[in-house]
């Protein structure tokens, strides 16, 4: 069973069987964890997204075995370290033009 | 020429209706209905009172205007209810007859600033002492009726235990079959299971009416447009138990073989306050539902914001969802797409719930093409949003443009 809130209270949008998914511009400030975890998902935009608030030793966007991920014009806190974690084998991700504010 | 008013109003005291609240009206109600609709129609007029009746039966060619000061007030003697043929909980079935029921009608129009009200807590009271006592199987003669009239129609998870009790609640209207029906102005409240129930009809019109049904009003969802099409939702306040305004298409066998998708909805202008979504999709989406324009409203303390919901058992295809210029406050999530929802299902049903990837058949639910832009989400308490498909057919064609969510930082 799978609860569609229950395990994430607080946190940022998450996203899992999807295909062809685009967030342009979006801003997301989350109580606890990352703004935007997807998982298993072909074709992911994010585009001048924003938070207001990042938390320590977070990244801001997860992706999990996305395939064709674009993240471009972004902004992200300058005391940010942690923006983007990739993990899974299939995920392939172009980065371009995000900067720090 | 002089109008003849008598020739093209009805007033239902001049069929000996009291409109003193203790007297069942029910026969002079429907009696000048009956009367209106065969002298080729008019206007049923209700002047300040109260009305307490049985179902009100609508005709063609009618409009039910109720007067400001006048309040209709349903019977919660659930013997004044004859079963009828409907659609209850996306199957077909014999249910309790709705409170307003039009079937088959052309041209009806329920107006006026007065008040409909279905005295729906004595519903809810068997209701809730019936999940309670975990009685789901039928008790009363009543029950019993329904039972061997739905023989086939017993066996289904959904309806909060519905199905099971044969506890069939009805709604406070139902338009079934009909085209070209308003209803505006006027306040519905209290009602015994769904407030508004639209089902297989065709040009609809709801502006300007309040729905009021308390939070604590099982499966009390304020509007539910149920395979039907060109209907236009506007300028209205809704505050629910369920959802606000939900969108169905019938339930999975059932609703596959009637066939008859949802489509050509607008809804606008309108505040939708507490109950678990603010305008809903599903889960009995096994129809279709298509081309729905959302815009310009407000949702407060809705559980969800847009929710759009079924599983693997349900088939149907939910596409081309627009939805701007909301604003959501204090919402669980803004955003809720979910392919594996289990509300009424077994958790041991392993092909629902499984999270590898199944063949497609016609029970294969398909979301794509929904789109957001300009929502604001605040005090947001769970989720910034959830969408979470099926690995056989993904969750197709989203987007959100210019959406700002904002986690509420004090919870409790």
């Amino acid at each position: 069973m799978m609860y569609d809130l229950e395990p994430m209270a607080g946190a940022g949008f998450f996203l899992k069987n999807g295909k062809n998914i685009c967030f342009h511009g979006v801003s997301i400030t989350t109580r606890q964890g990352s703004s935007i975890h997807a998982e298993d998902v072909e074709g992911l935009e994010i585009h001048s997204f924003k938070t207001h608030k990042s938390h320590k030793d977070t990244y801001l966007i997860e992706l999990a075995n996305v395939q064709r991920a674009y993240i471009g014009s972004c902004f992200t806190n300058p005391k940010d370290e942690y923006f983007v974690h990739v993990e899974g084998e299939e995920t392939e991700i172009i980065s371009s033009d995000n900067s720090k504010r | 020429m002089a109008l003849n008013l008598s020739a093209v109003f009805f007033y239902v005291k001049d069929f000996n209706a009291k409109g003193d609240g203790k007297t069942k009206d029910t026969s002079a109600i429907n009696k000048a209905i009956e009367v209106c609709s065969e002298s080729g129609g008019g206007t049923v007029y209700f002047p300040a009172g109260t009305y307490l009746t049985g179902p009100v039966n609508l005709k063609s060619n009618i409009v039910l205007y109720i007067d400001a000061g006048a309040n209709i007030l349903f019977s919660d003697d659930f013997d004044d209810y004859p079963a009828v043929w409907t659609r209850w909980g996306g199957c077909e079935c014999y249910a309790y007859s709705p409170l307003i029921f039009a079937y088959g009608c052309s041209n009806v129009t329920i107006t006026g600033r007065g008040t409909v009200d279905g005295q729906g807590a004595a519903w809810w009271k068997v209701y809730k002492e019936r999940m309670g006592s975990g009685r789901l199987y039928p008790v009363t003669e009543r029950d019993k009726e329904f039972a061997e009239l739905n023989i086939a129609c017993t066996a289904h998870g959904s309806g909060g235990g519905g199905w099971k009790s044969q506890f069939l609640r009805p709604p406070l209207i139902q338009i079934m079959k009909c085209s070209n029906v308003v209803i505006e102005g006027v306040t519905l409240k209290n009602s015994p299971f769904w407030n508004t129930h639209l089902l297989y009809s065709d040009g609809i019109v709801v502006n300007g009416v309040t729905i009021l049904n308390p939070h604590d009003a099982p499966n009390g969802d304020g509007i539910d447009i149920d395979s039907c099409k060109n209907v236009r939702i506007s300028d209205s306040f809704i505050d629910a138990g369920d959802d606000c305004i939900c969108l169905k298409s019938g339930m999975d066998e059932d609703g596959r073989r009637v066939g008859m998708p949802t489509e050509n909805i607008a809804v606008t202008n309108c505040i939708l306050n507490h109950g678990h979504g603010g305008i809903v999709m599903g889960s009995d989406v096994s129809g279709g539902i298509r081309n729905v324009v959302v815009s310009n409203c407000t949702f407060i303390d809705t559980d969800r914001g847009i929710r759009i919901k079924a599983n693997r058992a349900r088939g149907g295809v939910v596409e081309d969802i627009q939805v701007s210029n909301v604003n959501m406050k204090r919402v669980f999530s803004p955003l809720v797409i979910h392919a594996y929802y289990c509300c009424g299902e077994s958790p041991d049903n392993s092909f629902l719930f499984d999270k590898t990837t199944k063949p497609v058949t016609e029970k294969t639910p398909v979301f794509k093409n929904i789109h957001l832009s300009g929502v604001s989400a605040r005090e947001v308490t769970a989720s910034a949003g959830f969408i979470y498909g099926i690995p056989e057919l993904p969750v197709e064609n989203v987007t959100l443009t210019n959406v700002n969510i904002e986690m509420t930082q004090n919870p409790d």
